[in-house]
């Protein structure tokens, strides 16, 4: 056994963590993304590209299905440096959840092509459902009848392709159907933290080859991918706070009131202090849940996600609370992130909130 | 996670946990071992250790230390608070004993380390007194300088287990003239000297925990100050450095909240969510600490903070633990510990004591610098607010 401490970042992990700041610092400071932000299609193809031409978008894909990724982990650190900037763009819907999807299910034969389809960024894929909305899939010959809808898909209208999980002979399958094919119908709006969303309506007819896979091999990867969602959004939380903290630090020690910088009331600087320690659990909660991934069990695995999940719709989110509070009327206008990073820790904790 | 992570160091887990079970002194497993138990049988847990060689565990071996790495440490830790076996000693163990072997001479070494590994030797700690809690620098208690002695005056108090304590480590004030911190020496003083006079403190739990301890012109010898006459204030911070890095005690809240499960009502969801809650809290803290114990074992330091952020996070989780412990136990909550024994049989073993427990984790934000002044710590040296 190595000394090596799994919760701190290998080297090619710090060089990965490195990079993604250099690049974002340059292209995607505030008023970048408040830019992009008003585009028709509200996100950024050159940002995408680059992010591709990075290696990042293959980060969270173990090398075996043509990634070169590690594990989980890497998963973490990506999100949170993109957390940091509160990246719109669908990294983990796409390079997460869609591309491990794919990897896990595309036949060997063609499984490094599809793979690098979505990791080079040519290729848009988002899973459109969970078996919980399984739609229905009905045989014509060797074609398919797709039919059934699904709401709040975040990022489908940014897609080339749905993947969509359906009941084939009443077992689990997925089908890739094109964005633009006949019978698929989006409708598409914004979300509270201003990415693209849709509902989806599908009556479609697909050829044979529109069957990724289905059988017992379709539930584990859905779960998997499941968590690596997880993970994504965790990860990005943990991000969002952190800059949040040292934002709402920086904003106390300029900001006078009553002949001096906020930041020396003892009652302002606990509370800072209350969110430094939940930035520093939730950074943590989201390493062990990717150790758990990459080299426990999925007894640990479980443990680690319910506690994540707790953390995301709790002190995640009351760590954007207090950033919006200490920063006073700032913290409620458009012009600084602050606001922004709230409703996104709303929104990741809405998609996480456990069922009751 | 740990014992999955490193499968090398389950043999070690083994070995402990085996010794535990069978060596942890039979007359000490009652249910409320610092009332029931005497000074002498609080400490046969101790003694055993001692022979073993595991009294010290976090002290070098060249000190009498087992030389476990900290991640052995923790796993001993682990499985003390699993079998619910009684603390060793603190205020001797992990608090003058480290400031000894660190800032002591040759011959404080060779005359204060041997009792304090064996046990034979009980230790309390004279640093808070009327006018100095949280702000331990104003000490008034006086040490005169009178040829190859000091007279000591003074006044100190919230002094756990003074009564049966042989010695005391204590901050004396030994430069009046000089700014707070800068004037004040660590002294160890004989308890049964003249002039030392124990007076207990009663406390909202119902125990006789802590006492005043007054100095009335008691004598003490030069070469019982460790080290400089007037650097009393670095060696003191060592020691709540060291006091604060095990104050995690996920290993107790763990095994606190394992009683809490057994207690509670299944079908109290409202209990229960509140239960996996406080869980979810102790795994973020056990998260935190994982990684830091990680960085230990390969050699590093950490990250700043850790020990003011581990003593705030620890208290609060233990203490809400107690609190949801009372709750789980309902009118069994009512028992008053001086008279548990004349009442019935209630609930569970280890109900009759919740609100007791509950009642003594008060303390746990309050010592060791207080949750507040941990705050302050990390507002102004990590956070540079």
């Amino acid at each position: 056994m190595t000394n090596s401490n799994p919760f701190r970042d290998t080297e090619v992990q710090a060089m990965v963590r490195d990079s993604l700041r250099r690049l974002l610092a340059r292209s995607y400071d505030h008023a970048a993304r408040a830019g992009i932000l008003e585009r028709a299609d509200g996100w950024s193809r050159e940002i995408w590209t680059e992010l591709a031409e990075l290696g990042l978008l293959a980060m969270g894909i173990g090398e075996a299905a043509g990634g070169i990724g590690s594990g989980a982990r890497d998963i973490s650190v990506v999100s949170e440096e993109l957390g940091r900037h509160l990246l719109i763009e669908p990294y983990c819907e796409v390079a997460v959840v869609a591309a491990n999807l794919i990897a896990a299910l595309e036949p060997a034969e063609s499984r490094e092509e599809k793979v690098a389809a979505l990791v080079s960024g040519q290729t848009v894929a988002i899973l459109a459902n969970g078996l919980d909305e399984a739609m229905v899939a009905k045989r014509h010959g060797s074609a398919f009848h797709l039919s059934g809808s699904n709401h709040f898909i975040v990022g489908a209208p940014w897609a080339d392709e749905l993947l969509i999980v359906a009941l084939l002979d009443g077992e689990p399958a997925v089908f890739r159907v094109k964005r633009d094919a006949p019978g698929v119908s989006l409708q598409c709006f914004r979300t509270l933290d201003s990415r693209s969303c849709a509902h989806l309506d599908l009556d479609a007819e697909l050829e044979a080859d529109a069957l990724l896979a289905t059988g017992e091999r379709v539930v584990p990867a859905l779960r998997h991918a499941a968590l690596l969602r997880l993970v994504a959004h965790a990860g990005e939380a943990a991000g969002i706070m952190r800059q949040a903290v040292d934002a709402t630090i920086a904003y106390a020690r300029t900001r006078e009131q009553f002949g001096q910088p906020i930041g020396r009331f003892q009652v302002l600087q606990h509370r800072i202090v209350d969110m430094h320690v939940a930035q520093r659990e939730m950074a943590a909660l989201v390493d062990a849940l990717a150790i758990a991934i990459d080299s426990v069990d999925e007894e640990e695995t479980l443990r680690w996600a319910a506690a994540t999940r707790h953390r995301l719709t709790t002190s995640a989110r009351a760590v954007g609370e207090e950033a919006v509070q200490i920063h006073g009327g700032m913290g409620m206008s458009e012009e600084l992130p602050i606001g922004h990073q709230l409703r996104r820790l709303v929104a990741i904790g809405i998609q996480h909130a456990e069922a009751a | 996670m740990l014992e999955k992570l490193r499968p090398d160091l389950l043999p070690f887990r083994n070995e402990v946990r085996a010794f535990i079970e069978e060596y942890y002194p039979a007359p000490m497993r009652v249910t409320d071992p610092y009332e029931e138990l005497d000074r002498d049988q609080q400490r046969l847990w101790h003694a055993v250790l001692h022979e073993r060689g595991w009294s010290a565990a976090a002290w070098p071996k060249e000190y009498g230390g087992p030389g476990w790495s900290p991640l052995k440490r923790h796993i001993w830790q682990q499985e003390l608070a699993r079998a619910n076996a009684l603390p060793l000693l603190a205020f001797s163990i992990t608090m003058v004993g480290p400031v000894i072997y660190t800032y002591g001479s040759p011959e404080q070494k060779q005359r204060f380390l041997p009792g304090i590994l064996s046990g034979d030797d009980w230790w309390c700690q004279g640093y808070s007194e009327p006018g100095a809690g949280s702000d331990l620098a104003k000490v008034r208690t006086v040490a005169e300088r009178r040829g190859d002695h000091y007279v000591v005056n003074g006044h100190k108090t919230w002094t756990t287990f003074a009564q049966h304590a042989d010695w005391i480590f204590a901050l004396v004030r030994t430069d009046p003239a000089a700014r707070p911190q800068a004037g004040i020496s660590f002294l160890l003083i004989d308890m049964r000297a003249p002039g030392v006079t124990v007076r207990p403190i009663a406390m909202i739990d119902g125990t006789h925990e802590i006492n005043d301890v007054f100095f009335d012109d008691v004598v003490v010898p030069l070469e019982n100050r460790i080290g400089d006459e007037n650097r009393g204030w670095s060696y003191a911070k060592f020691l709540l450095g060291n006091e604060r890095t095990g104050m995690a005690s996920t290993p107790r809240s763990r095994a606190t909240l394992g009683r809490l499960r057994r207690l509670a009502p299944a079908g109290d969801n409202r209990l229960q969510d509140a239960i996996a809650a406080v869980e979810y809290d102790l795994m973020a803290l056990e998260a935190v600490e994982l990684a830091a114990l990680l960085d230990h074992e390969a050699g590093e330091t950490g990250e700043a903070g850790l020990a003011s952020i581990f003593k705030i996070r620890g208290t609060e989780i233990y203490q809400r633990i107690t609190e949801l412990t009372v709750r789980a136990v309902g009118m069994a909550g009512l028992v008053n510990r001086a008279t548990r024994h004349t009442t019935l049989e209630v609930g569970a073993a280890g109900a009759p004591l919740a609100t007791q427990e509950y009642l003594n984790a008060r303390k746990k934000s309050i010592y060791g610098g207080s949750n507040e002044v941990q705050r302050n710590i990390l507002a102004s040296q990590v956070l540079g607010l």
